[in-house]
């Protein structure tokens, strides 16, 4: 992916976050055209209701071919598939990646993980995860066990 | 160099050598009738007449040998379009949708033409594919046309749809192909658009990729490798950096009376049913089991059972080794008599006598305790065989070395010129090959049940071995007291000896496994 197009893309992206931003959606700040800050807000009658968080993400110079790296920052979510040190586990973000996905589509995919959660928990074996992961969650190698998000 | 075309030659044992490139030639002429994909058995000659071979008689094979085809990559890539190309008039549909529907279903021709055949629109559309879509083709001038993956757009784009109704720019398509193509993906390609299970077939990823040659050749690759993964007759020589495919139509279900033993012509001989190192005459399942009980140390819960007893009390594991029979446990200070077991305040003030040692339940111990001997001594005496045919093999290949020199030395001492000195490097490939042979050779008469039948192979085992074994002496020690000529005339002979022998034992145990001559135990 040439640069060009890369940037093309994002800017593309931007505008859209800005202009036309899902509900629940916001765009916090962007350093750099690399890296992004989107907050999101726990949907209505869910048990995220009222809460807000930070996504980071980062995009490589293979962005989209290859999937961005997305991580939660500050206030991580209780969620079975969310390990402490921000780590999402979620098949669209590693294996199940396609190009034509987009920042927004990620967010939305993350809110409804969210949203369908029944019971606020760590994932199982949370503190062997974070003490062996490194940075990167693009480096762990993901099982998806469960269908239901 | 003149064989590039051809790819597959029949190859023989190791006496017909590293087969040249002109008989090879010569073979794949009559390749084509010499089998049909549908009907392995009836090729193979699977009926009671044996294993008579099917091939011309300029192709003659051992009893104990399987056809086979070595193929290079060419060979692979043409075998492959022969089989594309015989189906598209079946299914007439277009060559890539045959290709990829082939692919799909493993190369299985028949299940694929009757499933094809009661649903086509179906079995195209499950593969990935879409019955009436065009060829793909790429595509400019469209002022509608936005890649969903840059987001460039306008008339001047290049792009290229399938028949799903995603389209993608070619740059993008381009770089997301050789992503997939360098993690080692062929015809399994996606499309890119989201959850779209549209293949990209390969006339578009050979449209896409014109200008990558790289990237088309490796792409190629893939396919190439695929298809001798996904085909049960067809694998890869496992040699490090071999490049060769071997094909051969030993259904599975012969593996266990047929030791399919193929040799590539890097040089390697190995099994085409387990891809282990050849193992003639041991079948691939006894081979398993085998190695597996080396393996698992069954053995030495056998040496356990036969040298140590269990505390009666708490069952730790006790070795004696010296003293009365007085024990007295370490673990739970249990006292009892290592003769009966029995506890020892029944025994009163008798160190070194126990008379109670006829009563009924000391004498089923010791029963146990002999039979557990029993069959670990039978196993270490077919183990410590293997293994030393083993070691004797390694051995051999050093002796490869010196017979080199000795070569060499024999030229500077006598007149003989190189050619009159091949005889000693030819007794060494015979030995090497008899240790092989005879080291698997204990395997299975280690599991051959004892009845007149296995004495008759055993007997032709120790033929084998004593004369590999005086062979193996002359080889080491070729002029010693002797002279350069004799000893010559002697090596000859005993190798020549040795090959009948060899060949003798193969094809009773060829033609012993084919007649199920022998039942097998665990």
């Amino acid at each position: 992916m040439s640069s060009k197009m890369q940037t093309k893309r994002l800017l593309r992206e931007l505008t859209q976050l800005k202009k036309t931003p899902c509900p629940n959606i916001s765009l916090q700040s962007t350093d750099s055209l690399e890296t992004w800050f989107v907050d999101i807000k726990g949907v209505d009658n869910t048990l995220y209701a009222n809460e807000n968080f930070t996504l980071q993400f980062k995009f490589t110079r293979e962005y989209p071919i290859e999937a961005p790296e997305v991580t939660f920052i500050g206030n991580v979510p209780l969620h079975p598939h969310v390990y402490s040190n921000g780590h999402i586990c979620l098949s669209i973000l590693y294996q199940y990646w396609t190009p034509v996905l987009t920042v927004d589509g990620i967010c939305l995919s993350i809110l409804s993980m969210l949203s369908s959660c029944e019971k606020k928990e760590l994932p199982r074996k949370n503190d062997v995860y974070i003490k062996k992961a490194g940075p990167s969650p693009k480096d762990t190698a993901w099982i998806f066990d469960d269908g239901t998000v | 160099m003149e064989d590039l075309g051809s790819d597959s030659g029949v190859q023989s044992q190791p006496d017909k050598g590293k087969g040249t490139a002109d008989d090879e030639d010569g073979a794949t002429q009559d390749y084509g009738d010499t089998y049909d994909f549908d009907d392995d058995d009836e090729f193979f000659g699977m009926d009671d007449s044996g294993f008579e071979p099917v091939v011309s008689s300029r192709d003659q094979r051992k009893p104990w040998e399987v056809e086979y085809h070595v193929h290079d990559a060419h060979g692979l890539h043409d075998k492959q379009e022969a089989m594309i190309n015989r189906l598209v008039p079946v299914l007439s549909v277009s060559k890539d949708i045959t290709t990829i529907l082939l692919r799909n279903s493993q190369w299985k021709e028949e299940s694929l033409v009757e499933r094809y055949l009661s649903d086509p629109d179906k079995t195209i559309r499950d593969a990935g594919m879409f019955p009436n879509a065009p060829a793909p083709e790429l595509k400019t001038g469209n002022e509608d046309f936005t890649c969903e993956i840059c987001y460039c757009d306008g008339p001047e784009e290049v792009y290229l749809g399938l028949g799903c109704g995603h389209a993608f720019c070619t740059d993008c398509y381009v770089t997301y192909l050789t992503g997939k193509v360098l993690e080692g993906m062929s015809w399994r390609i996606r499309c890119p658009g989201a959850k779209c299970k549209a293949l990209v077939g390969e006339q578009a990823a050979r449209l896409l990729l014109a200008n990558e040659p790289k990237i088309l050749e490796r792409y190629e690759d893939n396919l190439t490798r695929s298809f001798v993964n996904d085909l049960d007759s067809f694998t890869w020589c496992p040699a490090p950096n071999c490049e060769y495919g071997i094909e051969c139509h030993v259904p599975k279900s012969a593996w266990a009376t047929i030791v399919p033993t193929v040799h590539c012509r890097c040089g390697k001989a190995f099994c085409f049913g387990c891809n282990m190192d050849d193992h003639m005459p041991a079948p691939c399942f006894l081979v398993e089991k085998w190695l597996q009980k080396c393996k698992d140390d069954s053995e030495t819960s056998n040496w356990l059972k036969a040298n140590t007893k269990e505390c009666t009390k708490c069952k730790a594991t006790i070795e004696k080794n010296g003293g009365c029979n007085h024990m007295t446990c370490r673990k739970c200070a249990h006292e009892f008599c290592w003769v009966c077991m029995g506890p020892w305040t029944e025994h009163q003030q008798a160190y070194y006598q126990c008379n109670r040692y006829n009563e009924d339940s000391s004498k089923n111990a010791r029963d146990s305790i002999s039979k557990s001997r029993a069959l670990l001594e039978r196993y270490l005496h077919y183990y410590s065989r293997f293994s030393n045919h083993e070691r004797s093999a390694k051995l051999a290949r050093r002796l490869l070395t010196t017979t080199e020199t000795n070569m060499e030395q024999m030229q500077r001492n006598s007149s003989m010129s190189w050619i009159e000195v091949q005889f000693l490097s030819a007794a060494v490939d015979m030995l090497s090959a008899c240790r092989a042979t005879l080291k698997w050779s204990y395997v299975l008469a280690y599991y051959m049940e004892s009845d007149n039948q296995k004495l008759i192979f055993e007997n032709n085992q120790s033929d084998l071995e004593m004369a590999t074994e005086t062979l193996n002496e002359l080889v080491e020690n070729p002029v010693h007291e002797r002279t350069i000529e004799e000893a010559k005339r002697l090596i000859i002979d005993k190798t020549q000896y040795v090959k009948t022998r060899w060949e003798t034992l193969l094809r009773d145990t060829a033609q012993g496994l084919q007649e199920n001559r022998w039942k097998f135990q665990d």
